[in-house]
């Protein structure tokens, strides 16, 4: 696979899945428009549940009860208050910062109070004249036929109750030439357990072999880590696929299994998935590249993580510095159960600061990617920071280990991980190169960071210190640095860090 | 359902006075106050139909030690998630004497669905409809899913959550670290007070009124 399909590929979650964009920015705060004095559903309930809410909460998809009429909203009256007023609902994490998401699920405060509104008078329906018309949405295919569809071969049974389950697909595509891909659309059909869904590219056929080792469907998405796979993006509850802009496009290589990490939640009855996936392919080879940064890289394995039984406000933090000028398009936050707080600020070259991601209360069962209603401009020598906090106590009722246990990076939902995923498309292709190195800089300064943290390998440490450290200070300063990076790149000690996200 | 397919009870004077008498009890353990007991010692005579259609006094004193009653909705992922620890309870208590039901509240599920629902979610019995909220009102229960305890009198022993497992909407612990309602079960099997008599349940509120339509498909 060449450069531009590899960075294609990398984009997570970024470019296939983009979630219905609904609402824009909230009220500031104390700025309420006054509310009316009859609130009623025909005018003033119907339209916010018709554009946040219905898609959704129909029949046939993944909510668990319709809202769709003046009936099923009465029905739902106090929760409905009180999940948006939690904002529990609609689902979406990512706060305001100084970037607009144009596929954001959140209601505007506005909206909320008038939901409490009509609670509280008494859920009344209103003038039927006011009404509405109710959405409509495809029913099948969202994006249209697809070229290639492909099927789990054989059921996967989701048991009543129990630990989340995370479990990988194999599903071969059979592809006799190569092909560019332009969507993926993922179609469930146990829709109350299936969470979502992450798509990987296998073209070694790794994945089949790991299927092979026992004769269950798929393999333990928890025990085996799909990072050697190209990820392709994904479906999450509440996502519709979206073909890729034109100038975009992924390398489907002729011997490529697609794989499939689904995330289940049980709920109470045996359920059974027998996922689908339909294929668009591209009619020519993409114009342009991108490629994804991460921080920190590896999705925090070079992070030195190690968070003590305990800890609430175990912070994760890296930062790196834009060498060339790119322009970014989404965000994604990841990690596990534990964490709690996102972060990720750009300092441009004039000083100016802008929040480009910020969360402030986590939840692992959403994975999602936020997508930018505007490219936004990164200039050479703009400084990234990120930092994400972690809550290892026994407080925290997401923490999957009671009492809580010493946690460190790992694939395991016990472990933990961290990272804040960029996707950049570089202002002059050309520069890619520059970008690529610098990633690898980042990565093997970080290895050398916790090479010098190792305990376990004293001699080796000061045998590296005794060659590298010229000051004599105990520490490989910037300058020392390029040095030490030649030998490990030689030694051949860097493999599986250089590359990666 | 048609509404006079649920007009069934024959002295609702009757049945509304227990009602009051029950609302009373739970009222004054939501105090802190002593429970007090049904009048004369007798459990209020509320009639529901189970699933079959037949007419059922669950809180009648035929012996049994306790009462308890989980009141569910259909759709609500809450109560359906907590299906099978509501099916292993009822399990294990008949055994020692409690006997439990399950309640569907909504006035607009019919026998057919509720059935589909008890069969795929593994109620196998002791599942009964609740429509007009009876049951529901004289616990005091507003959740699903919401367990109320009752003794053979008609006093309230326990009412709310069936344990902690679930934090908040979207909070839910691996495994609850306290069972609150074995616990209170376990404590009424002793003869011991229930050391946690209220505690608050989370999940979907039961509609307060009755919805505008009662027929929907």
């Amino acid at each position: 696979m060449n450069l531009t399909n590899q960075t294609f590929a990398r984009s997570l979650l970024a470019a296939t899945v983009v979630l219905a964009a609904h609402s824009g920015f909230d009220a500031v705060a104390g700025n309420l428009k006054p509310l009316p004095e009859n609130v009623t559903f025909t005018e003033h309930v119907a339209p916010i549940l018709f554009q946040n809410c219905t898609r959704c909460h129909r029949p046939g998809e993944a909510a668990p009860f319709a809202l769709q009429n003046f009936q099923d909203a009465q029905k739902r009256g106090k929760q409905i208050a009180e999940v948006t007023a939690k904002k529990f609902m609609p689902p979406w994490h990512a706060e305001h910062g100084d970037v607009e998401f144009s596929n954001e699920r959140r209601l505007t405060d506005d909206q909320i109070a008038l939901l409490g509104a009509w609670h509280k008078q008494g859920m009344k329906e209103g003038d039927q004249a006011k009404l509405p018309t109710p959405p409509k949405f495809t029913e099948g295919w969202q994006i249209g036929k697809p070229d290639l569809i492909v099927k789990m071969p054989e059921p996967f049974e989701v048991a009543a109750e129990g630990k989340d389950i995370y479990w990988n697909f194999v599903l071969p595509l059979n592809l006799t030439e190569g092909k560019w891909v332009r969507a993926l659309e993922f179609r469930p059909t146990a829709r109350g357990v299936v969470h979502h869904s992450l798509y990987y590219l296998d073209t070694a056929g790794d994945a089949r072999k790991f299927d092979e080792r026992d004769p269950m469907p798929g393999y333990n998405g928890m025990n085996r880590s799909n990072r050697q796979f190209e990820s392709l993006g994904g479906w999450a509850v509440g996502g519709e696929p979206m073909l890729l802009p034109a100038e975009l496009a992924y390398r489907f290589p002729t011997n490529s299994d697609l794989v499939l990490q689904t995330h289940f939640h049980p709920n109470g009855k045996v359920d059974h998935e027998t996922s689908t996936v339909g294929i668009y392919f591209a009619d020519k080879a993409p114009t342009r590249k991108f490629m994804t940064l991460q921080l920190p890289p590896l999705f925090g394995r070079l992070s030195g993580m190690d968070i003590p039984a305990g800890a609430t406000n175990y912070a994760v933090k890296d930062s790196f510095t834009m060498p060339i000028d790119v322009e970014a398009f989404s965000v994604t936050p990841h990690a596990h159960y534990l964490a709690r707080t996102f972060q990720l600020t750009a300092t441009l070259p004039d000083g100016k600061q802008l929040t480009i991601l910020k969360i402030s209360n986590w939840d692992f069962n959403w994975q999602e990617d936020c997508a930018f209603k505007n490219r936004l401009k990164l200039p050479k020598g703009t400084r990234l920071d990120s930092i994400i906090t972690y809550d290892n106590s026994a407080e925290n009722p997401n923490n999957p280990t009671s009492p809580p246990k010493r946690v460190k990076w790992g694939p395991m939902s016990t472990d933990e991980m961290a990272a804040i995923t960029l996707s950049v498309i570089p202002a002059r292709d050309e520069e890619l190169d520059g970008l690529r190195t610098a990633k690898r800089t980042h990565n093997i300064d970080l290895f050398i960071d916790r090479a010098l943290e190792d305990t376990k390998k004293r001699e080796q440490v000061e045998l590296m210190k005794a060659t590298f450290d010229k000051n004599a200070n105990g520490k490989i300063d910037p300058e020392e640095r390029p040095g030490l990076r030649a030998f490990l790149e030689a030694s051949g000690k860097l493999k599986g860090i250089e590359g990666g996200f | 359902m048609k509404e006079s397919a649920l007009n069934f009870f024959r002295r609702p004077h009757l049945r509304l006075a227990s009602a009051f008498a029950l609302v009373l009890c739970f009222a004054q353990l939501a105090a802190g106050a002593e429970p007090v007991s049904a009048p004369a010692g007798k459990a209020p005579a509320i009639s529901v139909r189970n699933l079959e259609g037949t007419s059922i006094q669950p809180l009648a004193d035929t012996g049994q030690k306790a009462t308890a009653l989980f009141f569910v909705m259909h759709e609500c992922p809450v109560a359906n998630g907590y299906a099978p620890e509501i099916a292993r309870i009822m399990s294990e208590y008949s055994a020692k004497g409690i006997r439990s039901y399950v309640l569907y509240v909504e006035d607009d599920l019919t026998p057919a669905k509720a059935r589909d629902h008890a069969r795929d979610y593994g109620f196998k019995s002791g599942t009964l409809l609740d429509p007009k909220h009876l049951l529901v009102k004289a616990a005091g229960a507003t959740i699903s899913p919401e367990a109320a305890v009752l003794s053979p009198a008609g006093e309230g022993l326990y009412r709310g959550r069936i344990d902690d497992r679930v934090a908040d909407f979207g909070k839910r612990r691996v495994e609850p670290t306290r069972r609150d309602l074995r616990l209170a079960l376990d404590a009424i099997l002793a003869g011991k007070p229930v050391s946690a008599r209220l505690t608050r349940a989370i999940g979907c509120y039961i509609p307060e009124g009755h919805s505008s339509k009662t027929e929907r498909n």
